[in-house]
């Protein structure tokens, strides 16, 4: 790597294409790779304007992916400087989840779903295993490749951990996907942060819409403790200790079934192990892989038959040589999109209560399949209800600020 | 060296700014951001250094149920343990954290400890991970690299490190971040033409 001239490494090596992104720290754009003719995905980063040097997340990035090889992990090809920023260059990915998720045209089997939490679970197990959080579980955090092929990226809040006395800030993940404990303001924590995230992804998949979409901490854990009761001391005996610990008003936990009425037994019984609220009770990532979940029916989906959103049409005629392979296309499913009778005008409705009910009149119109043990697979559209998916939210701006506070101090 | 310091705290995150390095030896901080991506560069940015720190909290909790220790040995072996680690900061100083893998250190810096302080049969205990883990190499390997890692330390020992004095202004975990500062010196060296 040295001995290559650095001031025409992109144009020796890599042929831009065009922009796919743009980010806190810069711009993410396509290119080839003309040694292997692979395509790539370049992130531009920029340098000259940091007080302290080099950019601290992309720093972690690099670190923390050198050590980091499996298939359900994105891969770091190459990182070099040139003409005054740093350029990571990573395997190309075609999509991600959260864009699976919100796609009305697609229909996600019980097959899919367990498929893609799989995945999902198995980058997170060689994270762990390898000590260290990723600390940033979304949906748009794990990208889709061509093949089907689900893995984790954006390692730019990742860290190791297992040191008895390190300390590390609360202030990470996006607030939906934030464990109680660290909405409590806990500096010692563990896997199980990452765990609560999947969890919330897990159950994401199954209603296709964010689970608990809360719009401040406090809101967060108002929303988390609506969905599975106020937690009592017998349940999560450390709780009071946390720093920032509240009391709040007891409300009893729903049915877990109400909540989540299409999914399987086995689908509630993971998910109520992954949602457990004391995070040394909380089940492992190894132990999640190990549920009876993913070897009963019906059978995990092969990731190339995995539906995935239509690409996008490419205007541009290039004559560069595309190592793209063909398109592989979902094979013709059998699948019922139910029409619920409501219009769901009613504003008077909480977005739970119609939810609830939609759930019903869903369950009404599809009356011949209610005595299957298969569930049958659930469409939802957003504008039947009246219900517009909101923006999902990264770090806010208060919380990017006090992160950014930390980065020179705990982080 | 100063940006190799600076670089070594960063990727450790135990951040210290490089104003502050600047002051402590009354140089332009700039100078030491400058120079931060070259060294990354030369190092083809394998950032982690794995120290046995934690290998030797493994070992000790291992030993604990190995001999199941009772109330007076756990307290010997706490001796021990804290020993083994003065035995890995003076191998943080060495090459040896390059070439050996960190569980072979720690049992290294055990070894040495035990020496010191007559806590466990150490050979017992070796033949009993060998016995427990169906391993692929043999005891006589690992004495080797146990000896080879005495080897280093032994040689190093006796060279005074200049810089110790000087690192004590800024009040840094001194063996620590020279043994990682010694690893990017080593590379930076191989490096220059």
């Amino acid at each position: 790597m040295a001995e290559l001239d650095l001031s025409k490494k992109v144009a020796d090596r890599y042929l831009k294409r065009e922009v796919l992104g743009e980010g806190t720290y810069g711009v993410v754009y396509k290119a080839i790779d003309t040694q292997t003719g692979q395509t790539v995905a370049i992130k531009k980063i920029r340098l000259g304007k940091q007080k302290e040097g080099v950019n601290f997340t992309a720093l972690r990035e690099i670190k923390l992916l050198k050590e980091l090889k499996d298939p359900n992990i994105i891969e770091l090809i190459d990182a070099f400087p040139h003409k005054g920023n740093l350029h990571l260059v990573f395997e190309f990915m075609e999509t991600d989840l959260e864009a699976v998720i919100r796609d009305r045209n697609i229909v996600l089997s019980p097959g899919d779903i367990k498929s893609y939490l799989q995945m999902t679970l198995k980058g997170l197990a060689i994270c762990h295993k390898k000590w260290v959080l990723h600390r940033d579980m979304k949906p748009n955090n794990l990208l889709i490749g061509s093949n089907g092929q689900l893995k984790l990226a954006d390692f730019g809040l990742a860290r190791v951990f297992g040191s008895p006395d390190r300390r590390f800030t609360h202030q990470v993940f996006a607030r939906w996907y934030r464990a109680p404990e660290l909405l409590f303001g806990t500096k010692q924590y563990g896997p199980g942060v990452d765990v609560w995230a999947a969890a919330c992804i897990f159950a994401e998949l199954l209603l296709r819409r964010p689970f608990l979409q809360g719009s401040s901490d406090i809101d967060q854990l108002g929303k988390i403790f609506a969905a599975f009761g106020t937690p009592s001391a017998s349940q999560w005996p450390d709780m009071i200790f946390l720093p920032d610990y509240v009391e709040y008003q007891h409300v009893p936990a729903p049915p877990l079934r109400s909540l989540f009425p299409m999914a399987s037994d086995d689908a509630l019984d993971l998910l109520s192990k992954m949602f457990t609220y004391d995070p040394k009770a909380r089940i492992s990532v190894q132990q999640a892989l190990e549920h009876r979940y993913f070897s009963s029916a019906p059978l995990l989906t092969d990731p190339v038959k995995l539906p995935r959103p239509a690409p996008k049409k490419e205007s541009k005629v290039s004559d560069v040589i595309s190592n793209e392979g063909p398109t592989v296309l979902s094979p013709p499913r059998k699948s019922r999109r139910v029409m619920p009778g409501r219009d769901g005008s009613e504003g008077n409705s909480l977005q739970g209560d119609k939810f609830d009910d939609s759930v019903v009149s869903v369950r009404q119109a599809a009356g011949d399949n209610t005595g299957k043990n298969e569930p049958a697979p659930m469409s939802l559209d957003f504008s039947l209800f009246g219900l517009k998916p909101p923006n999902r939210p990264m770090i806010t701006s208060a919380d990017r600020s006090h992160l950014k506070r930390k980065l020179d101090l705990e982080f | 060296m100063l940006t190799c310091i600076y670089a070594a705290c960063k990727i450790e995150e135990n951040h210290v700014s490089a104003e502050e390095l600047g002051k402590g030896i009354s140089q332009d901080h700039q100078m030491i951001l400058n120079n931060e991506m070259i060294v990354y560069q030369s190092l083809e940015f394998d950032l982690i250094v794995y120290a046995p720190y934690r290998s030797v909290e493994g070992f000790i909790n291992d030993m604990e149920e190995f001999f199941n220790a009772g109330d007076n040995q756990l307290e010997m072996l706490k001796t021990l343990q804290e020993t083994a680690r003065f035995e890995v900061d003076k191998m943080m100083l060495t090459d040896a954290p390059l070439l050996f893998p960190p569980g072979q250190l720690a049992l290294a810096a055990l070894g040495n400890s035990n020496a010191l302080h007559r806590v466990i049969d150490f050979d017992s205990y070796l033949r009993g991970i060998f016995s427990r883990e169906n391993s692929m190499h043999t005891m006589s390997e690992l004495s080797e690299s146990l000896d080879a890692i005495d080897s280093w330390v032994i040689v190093s020992h006796s060279n005074v490190c200049p810089l110790t004095e000087q690192m004590c202004k800024f009040q840094i975990n001194i063996l620590y971040w020279l043994g990682t500062v010694g690893y990017f010196c080593f590379t930076w060296t191989t490096v220059r033409p």
